[in-house]
């Protein structure tokens, strides 16, 4: 993954990440997304973006933190892996940022654990740390079978 | 067009493609003579063209065909290295092979033409020849195809390495013949190639993602559509109506034909069979001949993929073990030629493919045996078990009655994945084999992407149940005095038609609710067919029905199976579809049934010589689908009510000579609705004779005979007049209790004087209202 670019960025709980925006990121609210009972506790639901069934991951689960219901004001970032649209469901949307190789450094190993498996490095930016994800890490890290 | 048109312009495509692949790798093959990939590319795309033209009886075709590919073989496997000379050949062969081909395209038959020569050249060079006449050039510049000499090279004009071949003969003082020649020939040829291309308009390939992406978008256009509509409701104004009304039947159009995009005939899956029978027939030294009707039938393409392997794996099965030796045909008095019949036909909105062979059958007592060997089932077990039970067992993995495992089958992984292909596409496979063959039911959806189903709520969220699940829905009230639902060794059971239906409680199923609801309150149920089980999904609501277009649900559901996909509801939101037959895994109600003797408790065998026998169908007010075993009916009669007379309390008729005893069913069957007869009236009545007297069964209607499986369902408790019930086409038939009927209305054969039937049913056969109206 290239280190500079811009990134979208987004705030879960006190994390700060980003996502290459070459990754085909769009953002949009107020989506109504449809349970799957039974389902990893991770995935939110289902919704539809212009005749595509989009995977909705609740970021919050994702990341270990407790659920926090955003209702129908649900921000939704959206990237595709493999063929499908998946959506993370964030807490509040940030700028798109751009930065250079210069700012990057490799994961601190102190970062909290259920995010440093999901980030391939941060970004040192003036006022606070940037995390940048590994978008596919996130859909393929999810546990499929429920226990 | 006629079928063997169709599969002939298959053909010439298939041709043409193959033509034009072999250009480009012998343009390759000469900068990398040594690459054995490029020569075995070739070798195959001549072994393909000559395989296919052995189909259509093609020889000059097949025989060039073949010397080249004896070549090619040696040349493949290292024998030889490709040096100049051969290329030449084998060009030459190529261009041969497709002037052929195109006096087929243009003739729609095989040109004559002699190719003795390149035959014996490539002959020559196979065995090891080198240096050839000379003369091979000579032949190419005049081939045989009967047009024009020349038409030939005019097509292969842009065909690189052919120039060099024109150039040599251009050599020999040639050239500006041949250039006029070429000039005037290319402008027949172009007129020629207008007129005898007319019929074959070459499809255009268009990539699937394409055709899904556009499957989507125009999916999402019947939604923008209904929302269009009911804006279209709500307005007075008229040309806005009408537009919306030309959009909503454009859109319509447009779906339709976006879905037919995806059909393609079944032929496309059948036409490598005819070859597959004849190698595996001649392999077993058999004689066998395969039927196909129904070939033009259609169906998605992506089903045509999943049905491709199950149904050459069922031919093989059919001609290896079904078919018998010609000898033992012949001992059996069958003709000594075998056959192989593929139907398909449309059936309720499934198709249906059926591979029926007349061969000796599967052999259940040999079944049984191995199931035994097995371990699979005791021997005490195995002898209970019906045909179809037995049947049953070579869906299982590794199980072949096969002693010893040849090349073409017996090695046991058949029918299991079969059927398990089959399923994965949301079909069924049915087996029925006697000694005068066997007969392979499949049933496929038309097409994956579209189906109906029916939508049921669940807390606030809807969700769709695939229409071929679902049996019937229903609204169960608790009344005083009626059985509601009860618990069967663990499983909730409802009482329906006499039945005992288990079910599954959808929001508790889902974990959306904690504890089972309370069964004293109404109940939706929706009655559905999976896993070889029928249960009642109870739901909130019972909402509507609707075609819905399936999309996928992502990977993240792959440990979720009790969704099959989704789908786009008309206010734009997603749906879930059930996976009917994970939702019955899931409950654990198989297991549960399996464990407490279910089957031992409701099935018993009753005459279970045949394998199914004859029963006259027929509806009581009240109580449908009742069946009469055919052997205690004598004849059919409607009857005024004006005839029936009263004898004591009973009711009678003159019929012939006799006077007929009258019996209401409805009186003495337990469920049905009784209802009084008007003088006008005619009711239909069944004749039983009984110790040589004629006694009438009257009933509401009379459908017709039905075959019904022995297998009966015994209801427990008993109720009063049924025997037990059978199922016939997915539906539940209970079977009347003659005897009791009789015994109850005092004519049993055991009644003892003074016992009369009338002393236990308060009131004898039929009320009669004759003045009433």
């Amino acid at each position: 993954m290239n280190r500079s670019g811009s990134y979208a960025t987004f705030f879960v709980g006190d994390f700060f990440f980003g996502i290459p925006i070459a990754i085909g990121v769009e953002v949009t609210k107020g989506q109504e997304v449809t349970p799957v009972p039974l389902g990893p506790k991770e995935v939110a639901g289902f919704f539809n973006l212009r005749g595509q069934i989009v995977t909705a991951i609740n970021m919050r689960v994702r990341l270990g933190l407790p659920a926090v219901d955003h209702g129908s004001d649900a921000l939704s970032i959206f990237f595709q892996d493999q063929d499908h649209l998946f959506a993370l469901l964030v807490d509040r949307v940030g700028d798109f940022t751009e930065v250079t190789e210069n700012t990057f450094e490799e994961t601190p190993s102190n970062l909290d654990p259920n995010a440093r498996e999901l980030i391939v490095g941060v970004h040192k930016l003036a006022d606070k740390l940037l995390l940048v994800l590994d978008t596919h890490k996130i859909v393929s890290g999810i546990n499929l079978v429920q226990s | 067009m006629d079928n063997n048109d169709q599969i002939l312009d298959e053909f010439l495509l298939e041709a043409g493609e193959i033509f034009d692949q072999l250009d480009l790798d012998f343009v390759q093959l000469e900068q990398m003579p040594e690459d054995k990939k490029l020569i075995g590319n070739i070798f195959r795309a001549m072994h393909t063209l000559k395989g296919s033209s052995g189909f259509f009886a093609f020889h000059r075709l097949e025989k060039v065909a073949h010397a080249g590919e004896s070549l090619l073989s040696k040349l493949r496997d290292g024998i030889f290295t490709l040096n100049e000379e051969m290329t030449d050949v084998l060009l030459e062969t190529s261009d041969r092979l497709r002037a052929i081909v195109d006096g087929v395209q243009k003739q729609r038959r095989e040109p004559e033409g002699d190719d003795t020569t390149l035959i014996q050249n490539l002959k020559f060079l196979t065995e090891g020849g080198v240096g050839i006449v000379k003369a091979i050039t000579t032949p190419s510049a005049a081939p045989a195809a009967p047009v024009s000499p020349l038409v030939e090279e005019v097509i292969e004009i842009t065909q690189p390495a052919l120039e060099e071949t024109i150039l040599e003969v251009a050599a020999q003082d040639l050239e500006q013949e041949i250039l006029e020649v070429v000039k005037e020939a290319s402008i027949d040829a172009a007129v020629n190639e207008a007129e005898s291309s007319k019929e074959l308009a070459a499809p255009v390939k268009v990539s699937v993602e394409l055709l899904d992406k556009l499957m989507n978008l125009v999916s999402e256009m019947v939604l923008a559509r209904n929302r269009l509509l009911s804006f279209a409701r709500t307005s007075g104004d008229l040309a806005f109506n009408n537009t919306v009304r030309r959009i909503d039947t454009v859109t319509l159009e447009l779906q339709e034909r976006m879905m037919k995009t995806r059909m393609q005939p079944i032929s496309q899956v059948w036409s490598k069979f005819p070859r597959l029978v004849r190698d595996i027939a001649q392999d077993c030294g058999k004689k066998v001949e395969l039927v196909q009707i129904g070939a033009e039938t259609e169906l998605d393409r992506t089903l045509l993929e999943g049905i491709r392997d199950p149904l050459a794996h069922i031919i093989r099965n059919s001609v290896d073990h079904g078919i018998e030796q010609p000898a033992e045909r012949l001992a059996k008095g069958k003709p000594e030629l075998g056959s192989v019949k593929l139907r398909a036909f449309h059936e309720n909105g499934m198709v249906v493919i059926e591979i029926a062979d007349d061969g000796a059958g599967i052999n259940i007592p040999l079944v049984k045996q191995k199931a035994i060997q097995l371990g699979l089932v005791t021997a005490e077990r195995a002898e209970k078990l019906t045909e179809r039970e037995l049947i049953d067992f070579i869906y299982l993995p590794g199980f072949s009655t096969k002693a010893e495992v040849t090349n073409l089958s017996g090695r046991g992984v058949g029918m299991d994945v079969v059927r398990t292909n089959i399923q994965e596409i949301g079909g069924t496979v049915d087996i029925a084999t006697s000694a005068q063959g066997t007969r392979l039911r499949l049933s496929i959806p038309l097409t994956l992407a579209i189906m109906p189903a029916v939508f049921v709520r669940s807390k606030k969220q809807s969700y769709a149940i695939p229409q071929v699940n679902v049996i019937e829905m229903l609204r169960y009230e608790p009344r005083e005095g009626v059985p509601g639902v009860e618990n069967f060794y663990g499983v909730p059971v409802f009482r329906l038609r006499d039945k005992l239906i288990p079910l599954v409680f959808l929001n508790y199923e889902l974990k959306v609710d904690d504890v089972m609801p309370p069964t004293d309150e109404p109940l939706n149920i929706v009655i559905v067919q999976a896993a070889g089980i029928r249960f009642g999904l109870v739901v909130d609501e019972v909402l509507y029905m609707q075609e819905v277009v399936v999309k996928s649900v992502g990977p993240l559901l792959k440990g979720t199976p009790v969704y099959s996909g989704s789908t786009i509801l008309g206010n734009g939101r997603v749906a879930l579809i059930f996976d009917i037959n994970a939702i019955a895994v899931r409950s654990g109600i198989i297991a549960k049934l399996a464990d407490n003797q279910f089957e031992q408790d409701i099935s018993a065998v009753l005459g279970a010589n045949n394998e199914s026998q004859q029963m006259l169908m027929f509806d009581l007010l009240g109580l449908e689908r009742m069946v009469i075993p055919l052997e205690t009916v004598d004849r059919l009669e409607m009857i005024a009510a004006s005839r029936i007379d009263r004898r004591g309390n009973e009711a009678v008729v003159l019929y012939g000579n006799k006077i007929m005893r009258l019996i209401s069913l409805a009186h003495y069957v337990e469920g049905a609705t009784q209802k009084s007869l008007y003088g006008d009236e005619t009711v239909p009545v069944i004749v039983h004779y009984h110790h040589d007297q004629p006694v009438g069964f009257i009933v509401k209607k009379v459908h017709n005979i039905v075959n019904v499986p022995t297998q009966v369902v015994m209801v427990s408790p008993p109720q009063r007049g049924i025997m037990g019930s059978v199922i016939v086409n997915d539906s539940v038939m209970s079977i009347l209790n003659v005897q009791e009927v009789l015994n109850m209305s005092g004519l049993g054969p055991h009644h003892e004087a003074g016992i009369s039937g009338a002393d236990f049913v308060d009131n004898d056969v039929i009320t009669m209202d004759r003045e009433g109206k």
